[in-house]
């Protein structure tokens, strides 16, 4: 052998003895770790699904150790609590399927309210939880436990903070037109002149997000079916009524009179998020409709003065304004626990007032999952507060398939490329699609909060 | 070892390597596509009847002539445009280097950043849009459109997107190919009397037959399998511009039907074969008439 093929040789042997070494001091690692006693395992499926989700690191692992340390002196069976967060919230899904049928040990799941609804429950992921949330149901705000209702039983102990649809609006440029927040369709669509004589967009949206033009359905929606929406939308999943229906035709137009009315700028369809909220922090838009998630972003960029509005009344409806939303966020208990009594219990734990403040306290959120605890007393909290109870998502009881359609329909709509006629009629024939190649709607069970308002 | 055996012993490493990451991963795929299969675990077999789906979906359908047609502006248009620019940087021009470096720089960036670019560069007037700004600017006020936001025009601005981030690549093909024509042709040519255009059309052109096959090739499979990304940074699969591909991914990640991804996946394979045998096909049969 000459010297190049043993120095060669020894090159790879010495890679293979590091990994080699490697690999027995991570297996010894492992086996220290686990130690003795009971290990349970905190799930959180994206990174967004954590403790005070948005907080500052260091925060996060100081409320849930101090959690965790609480819950190992009434349970000092337990030696171990793994919080095992992380990746983005489009796999968040894919990563709770897999770790299940890999067979990894998942007992809590941190669960967002809208994969809850739209997938975890049906796709059998987690297990029900109505015991435990019936009877300490007291402890959170009216609809929190509603968002977690599928088929009729309960899947998660709501706690999060609370985000609902609004309108956020500039109000120095109110002002300058000498208006304040409207709290009509008509009263805003009065201002659509003194806006362009002030070179003003005075609506903007982020279409090019398809999914956030359901806001604008959902609300018009509301008012057009005196608030039963939930009731509406079920009959037409169910077949009773068909999406041609004149009453969700009408829906359609009053979403689309945002357009027609020249209140809503048409090429909103080009702007993504991030456009769209630069468009607003600069001046050139009087307001947009979000979600209060956006809060901090518009805290942290804008220079005028700003306030939020609820979707207008349309004066020709009966039903009232309403906000979607509510709880986002909450705790499940895996399907594959083996453990889920154990599991339970640190959910319990974990939803305790006292507990949930620690946890929830961070956020600084207008409301908490928790009717004992509200945070912030400034003036957008308060305005904000006076918009709950929100009602539930209407994205979250149509089938995956119904919705991404219905988005690029509404997204087709409102770029007046196609009718409410043509947007309803085509949502029907894919409806009818969904339904020859199998769909059967099962009714979620909870009704809209708000509707009882 | 003997003399004859020697070849196989020595392609060995290599066929074990496609085999293994090649073949074998094609043939389970289309496996999985015969079975319900929820992304991790196989279940019952379900024959062609997820093919059977796929094909009589409408909304496949849409996708399917989308690609096509984007296929057709696309192929076209790289072929065409990097020909120009392959003659046009061949020419003995002072700066000619920089000016193919320039060409090329689309291929090398990266996709997000053409996105927001171009994005912005097709905005409306009153969010920035330069290509607006500027109709405006010349008096065409009345040409001023929502370009990527509206389904008549969404499609052919992606696609031109596409030519332009691709031409640098073709333009480099056709030059090379260029660059091996045999000089004494062009000489010849020029001796009988043949203009430039002549020469073009009677010299460069058929010289060319196995570069533009080549580059044609590489277009068509870029337009079918590989139009995800620019639709996505730009449209979002909205507005018109709904592609297999996108479909592919929305059956799979958004609606959790893997198994029927996987039968598009397939359906694709078979179209991009039978386009480009087609081609092939067309190509020899004008060679062997020529």
């Amino acid at each position: 052998m000459s010297g190049k093929a043993r120095v060669i040789l020894g090159v790879i042997a010495l890679y293979l003895a590091t990994l080699g070494w490697h690999w027995i001091h991570a297996s010894k690692q492992g086996r220290a770790s686990e130690g003795t006693g009971v290990k349970l395992v905190v799930f959180g499926p994206s990174s967004w699904d954590g403790f005070a989700p948005g907080a500052a690191e260091d925060v996060v692992a100081r409320v849930t150790g101090e959690l965790d340390a609480g819950f190992r002196i009434e349970h000092p069976q337990v030696k171990q609590i793994v919080h095992d967060v992380r990746g983005p919230v489009a796999d968040g899904l894919a990563r709770l399927r897999n770790a299940e049928v890999a067979g990894d040990q998942l007992d809590v799941v941190v669960c967002a309210a809208n994969p809850v609804n739209t997938s975890y429950a049906r796709g059998g992921l987690i297990a029900p939880l109505d015991t435990l949330v019936t009877r300490i149901r007291e402890r959170f705000t009216p609809g929190a436990v509603e968002n977690f209702t599928v088929d009729g039983r309960i899947w998660g102990a709501p706690l999060s903070a609370v985000n609902l649809t609004t309108f956020f609006y500039n109000k120095d440029l109110f002002a300058d037109v000498g208006a304040g927040a409207p709290k009509t369709f008509s009263a805003f669509q009065a201002l659509v002149p003194k806006f362009r004589a002030a070179n003003v967009i005075p609506v903007v949206h982020q279409g090019k997000n398809a999914w956030m033009w359901l806001f604008y359905y959902m609300s018009a929606l509301a008012q057009a079916t005196g608030n039963q929406q939930v009731l509406f939308v079920e009959r037409m999943l169910d077949g009773t009524t068909k999406f041609t229906d004149t009453t969700n035709v009408h829906a359609l137009q009053l979403a689309r009179n945002w357009v027609d009315d020249g209140l809503l700028d048409a090429q909103s369809n080009e702007l993504d998020e991030t456009t769209m909220k630069s468009v607003f922090y600069s001046g050139k838009a009087a307001a947009f409709f979000g979600d209060t998630w956006d809060i901090p972003g518009i805290t942290s960029n804008v220079t005028f003065h700003w306030g939020v509005f609820p979707f207008p009344q349309y004066d020709s409806e009966s039903g009232h304004p309403e906000a979607f939303g509510g709880v986002e966020s909450g705790l499940c208990v895996s399907a594959t626990t083996k453990q889920p009594a154990l599991a339970e219990a640190y959910i319990e734990f974990a939803t305790r007032d006292e507990n949930a403040r620690r946890l929830l306290q961070p956020l600084g959120a207008f409301a908490t999952s928790h009717k004992n605890i509200v945070e912030g007393d400034d003036e957008i909290s308060r305005e904000l507060r006076t918009q709950l109870p929100a009602a539930k998502f209407l994205d979250w009881i149509f089938p995956p398939e119904l919705t991404d359609f219905m988005q690029r329909q509404m997204q087709a709509m409102m770029g007046q490329t196609q009718t409410p006629e043509q947007t309803a009629a085509n949502i029907e024939a894919k409806y009818q699609t969904l339904v020859r190649a199998g769909y059967v709607y099962k009714p979620t069970g909870s009704a809209s909060p708000a509707a009882t308002k | 070892m003997t003399r004859s055996r020697a070849p196989y012993v020595l392609l060995l490493p290599g066929m074990v390597l496609i085999g293994t990451f090649l073949i074998l991963p094609i043939g389970y795929g289309f496996w999985l596509s015969l079975h319900e299969f929820n992304g991790i675990v196989v279940g019952h077999w379900t024959g062609l009847s997820l093919y059977r789906r796929v094909i009589t979906d409408a909304g496949f359908h849409q996708a399917l002539w989308h690609t096509v047609a984007f296929a057709a502006i696309v192929v076209v248009g790289k072929n065409v445009v990097g020909l120009a620019l392959a003659v046009l940087v061949s020419l003995p021009l002072r700066g000619v280097r920089a000016f193919r470096t320039i060409l090329f720089l689309p291929v090398t960036l990266n996709i997000i950043v053409i996105g927001a670019f171009w994005t912005y560069f097709l905005a409306a007037s009153r969010f920035g849009g330069l290509l607006n700004q500027a109709l405006s600017a010349v008096g065409l006020q009345g040409l001023e459109h929502s370009w990527l936001g509206t389904p008549a025009t969404a499609l052919l601005c992606v696609s031109c997107v596409e030519i332009w981030r691709w031409a640098g690549l073709h333009m480099l093909i056709f030059l090379a190919g260029m660059q091996a024509i045999d000089p004494s042709l062009y000489a010849a040519a020029k001796l009988d009397g043949a203009n430039a255009w002549q020469r073009f059309r009677h010299v460069t052109l058929p010289q060319l037959r196995p570069i533009i096959f080549v580059s044609t090739l590489i277009a068509l499979m870029g337009a079918f399998v590989r139009s995800f990304d620019v639709v996505w940074v730009l449209t979002r699969a909205g507005f018109g511009t709904q592609v297999v591909v996108t479909y592919l991914y929305s059956e799979a990640f958004k609606f959790g039907h893997f198994a029927q991804a996987t039968a598009t996946g397939y359906i694709l394979l078979v179209i991009i074969a039978i386009f480009a045998f087609a081609y092939y096909f067309l190509s020899n049969s004008g060679e062997q008439h020529d």
